[in-house]
């Protein structure tokens, strides 16, 4: 690809020190750090103290994919449902905190599709589970007393039917 | 181990919570204390009785608690009710009122009918929020008596889409002061003249899907029109004030043949129906009116209008009209300048060009990659009636089928199965037997089973990279093809509406000056 080679490579530094290089129209799908280069901010390396290299990996391959343009008409129709099909094994991510740590990444730079993406694969995960089962899933403290749950369910007891 | 979900800011859980229904919305408030009350600050609320396994008593509590729970945050930025069966008024004008009051912009109402078949819509003021409405009904009509003298009130409503509306109004979208978009599916009108008047000073985005009730006349005064996508058993007379000077594509699909009318009335509307966008960039037709074109050949020539500078596809649509797009093997794209196309359908007929069509995808599938992936299994007693040899047609065969001439075996293999899918009687499915084509095909008994590999789209173009259009001959055919026009002494004009348009003989000139930019190549992008 011709483009590639004359486009401006940035540098993206992860919490843990690593640098990656970025090509620029690629990293632009980042509003926060599309606001740093129109800032003039990203002649040096970018620190992203919010974001691990494992992380920034794996949103850097989504962007990556997601910058691939389709030369014509007749691509297009192909790409969106290789993008689709991207997408759906994108999310499928082994540990349930690295999904976490993507809605966070991609919250902090700022990438509507992949936050669109990575929320609805949580709530999806959430969806058929019972209210215990999601407590037991992510581990969330039911400080309620009893009697308080049982309020609790008691005034809302229309939505449990 | 840490709780993630609960540790998460607040935005990133309400975006969370937003893409989920509100039934388990409102389950997490069970969950701990910090998720109390967080439900009454999620942005869109999602009423949808399928979660209460359609108890609809159930679910029409559950929608009025939801609507009497006091919300933390204000603002909604979407509403979406849906529910089977038919909705009471009284509840769908509770959630309305709702949705205004709490300065809804989107508003999505699905429903399968209303009590008293009219949508209570009815407001006081202004409703600046709302963006967008969407009225669906999928089963019975609804009428939307309430939307025109309303419009002024949605002063910044953009997108609007009615479906099984009736409408009762003749002048029901010239108040709504920013309408860009409009969809209109299987709407009925019930007005004195079967005219649809779409007049919409701001209206970009047109798109009609009727189903059984007919439209006979389209009036459209829309300056700003860009896309207009019609969908029909038949074609509308359409009706412009100044033209449409801004419309760039224009779609047009057939939904199948219809008893009522005959196909030389079809062509004759169809002709009509070009004639009054002949100046578009872009026009996509399904194969049924590209084989309704091949029936007039000769009429087509004298009448079809000269359309400029186009960009001409033929697409399968899919039977359900709510996806237009059938995405399998079977979908053809055809991309090229209609100059060429002209030159074509002028001398050797739209069958001949369809039938080049069809050559030009089987020497695709002579691309080795394309016929690698490409298989097409025909298993049924039907096999021998589609001409395959047992009932499995592999790439091998169509490698060496001459296609010079416009009978070859595969052509017409090819047509057989086209004609099959359109009866239903074969489906697609991919390499684990999942149909690919939704369901909207009906399954017959005979079932013929086309196995294709999902990836292969069939695409061509007439001109090859190099932009040189050689495979088509075009310099000897455009010289015939002036040969033949001289002048137009002989031209009949069809129709008064027709004429009044265009003026044949300059616009042979100005497609001939165009042709000669065609054969010398096509612009690419």
């Amino acid at each position: 690809m011709s483009s590639s080679s004359s486009s401006k490579m940035i540098e993206l530094r992860s919490s843990d020190g690593e640098t990656f290089h970025v090509e620029e129209t690629v990293v632009l799908q980042s509003e926060t750090i599309k606001q740093m280069i129109d800032d003039d901010c990203a002649n040096a390396a970018i620190p992203l103290p919010n974001v691990t290299s494992m992380t920034l990996a794996k949103v850097i391959e989504y962007i990556k994919k997601h910058a691939e343009k389709p030369k014509d008409d007749d691509d297009k129709k192909v790409a969106e449902e290789d993008l689709k099909k991207f997408d759906a094994e994108f999310v499928k991510v082994d540990q349930e905190s690295m999904l976490f740590d993507l809605v966070r990444a991609a919250n902090y730079l700022n990438i509507k599709s992949l936050l669109d993406l990575t929320c609805q694969a949580v709530a999806d995960s959430i969806k058929d589970l019972s209210v215990e089962e999601v407590r037991k899933k992510f581990n969330i403290q039911n400080d309620f007393t009893p009697e308080e749950e049982a309020k609790v369910r008691k005034e809302n007891a229309w939505a449990f039917d | 181990m840490a709780d993630r979900l609960t540790n998460l800011p607040e935005s990133l859980q309400l975006r969370i919570l937003s893409t989920l229904d509100a039934k388990y919305v409102v389950q997490t408030s069970v969950l701990s204390k910090s998720w109390f009350s967080l439900w009454k600050s999620v942005p869109i609320l999602r009423l949808n009785s399928y979660d209460f396994e359609n108890h609809f008593s159930k679910f029409d509590k559950f929608v009025e608690k939801v609507l009497y729970s006091q919300r933390e945050i204000m603002d909604l930025d979407t509403l979406i009710y849906k529910r089977d069966k038919v909705s009471r008024a009284m509840i769908l004008k509770k959630v309305i009122d709702y949705a205004f009051s709490h300065n809804v912009k989107h508003l999505d109402l699905w429903v399968d009918g209303v009590e008293g078949r009219e949508w209570p819509v009815v407001l006081h003021g202004f409703v600046d929020s709302l963006i967008s409405l969407r009225l669906q009904s999928d089963e019975n009509n609804v009428r939307c008596s309430c939307l025109g003298p309303l419009s002024r009130s949605f002063r910044n409503l953009t997108d609007l889409y009615l479906k099984l509306a009736v409408i009762t109004e003749q002048d029901l979208f010239s108040g709504f002061p920013k309408l860009n978009k409009l969809t209109l599916v299987r709407c009925q009108l019930n007005t004195n003249s079967k005219t649809l008047k779409v007049h919409a000073k701001q209206l970009s985005e047109l798109s009609i899907l009727p189903y059984e009730k007919d439209i006979d006349c389209i009036e459209l005064i829309t300056p700003k029109l860009k896309l207009f996508e019609y969908k029909g058993f038949r074609f509308p007379k359409l009706k412009t004030c100044d033209g449409l000077p801004n419309l760039d594509s224009v779609v047009v699909a057939f939904a199948g043949c219809s008893k009522r009318y005959d196909e030389k009335r079809m062509f004759d509307d169809l002709m009509m129906f070009f004639s009054k966008v002949y100046s578009v960039k872009s026009l996509k037709v399904c194969k049924g009116i590209v084989r309704i074109l091949s029936m007039f050949q000769e009429e087509l020539v004298s009448r079809c209008p000269p359309f400029r500078d186009i960009k001409f596809e033929v697409e399968d649509f899919d039977r359900r009209p709510s996806e237009s797009i059938m995405r399998t093997t079977e979908y053809l794209e055809f991309i090229s300048d209609m100059k060429v196309i002209k030159a074509e359908s002028f001398k050797i007929g739209v069958h001949q060009f369809v039938v080049n069509l069809r050559q030009a995808i089987l020497n695709k599938f002579d691309d080795s990659q394309i016929v690698e992936r490409y298989r097409l299994h025909v298993k049924s007693q039907n096999a021998m009636d589609l001409g395959t040899n047992g009932g499995i047609l592999n790439p091998a065969d169509k490698g060496t089928n001459n296609v010079s001439s416009s009978n070859t075996p595969i052509c017409e293999k090819i047509y057989k199965i086209e004609r099959h899918i359109c009866e239903g009687k074969l489906r697609f499915v991919d390499d684990d037997r999942n149909p690919l084509v939704p369901t909207g095909i009906v399954e017959s008994d005979s079932e013929v089973e086309v196995v294709f590999d999902e990836t292969v789209n069939l695409r061509i173009s007439t001109s090859g990279n190099d932009g040189s259009d050689k495979g088509y001959g075009n310099n000897s055919l455009l010289e015939q093809w002036r040969d033949s026009y001289p002048d137009n002494d002989d031209y009949e004009p069809y129709d008064d509406d027709m004429s009044e348009n265009h003026d044949m003989s300059e616009h042979l000139q100005s497609i001939c000056d165009d042709l000669d930019i065609t054969v010398r190549g096509r612009k690419k992008k």
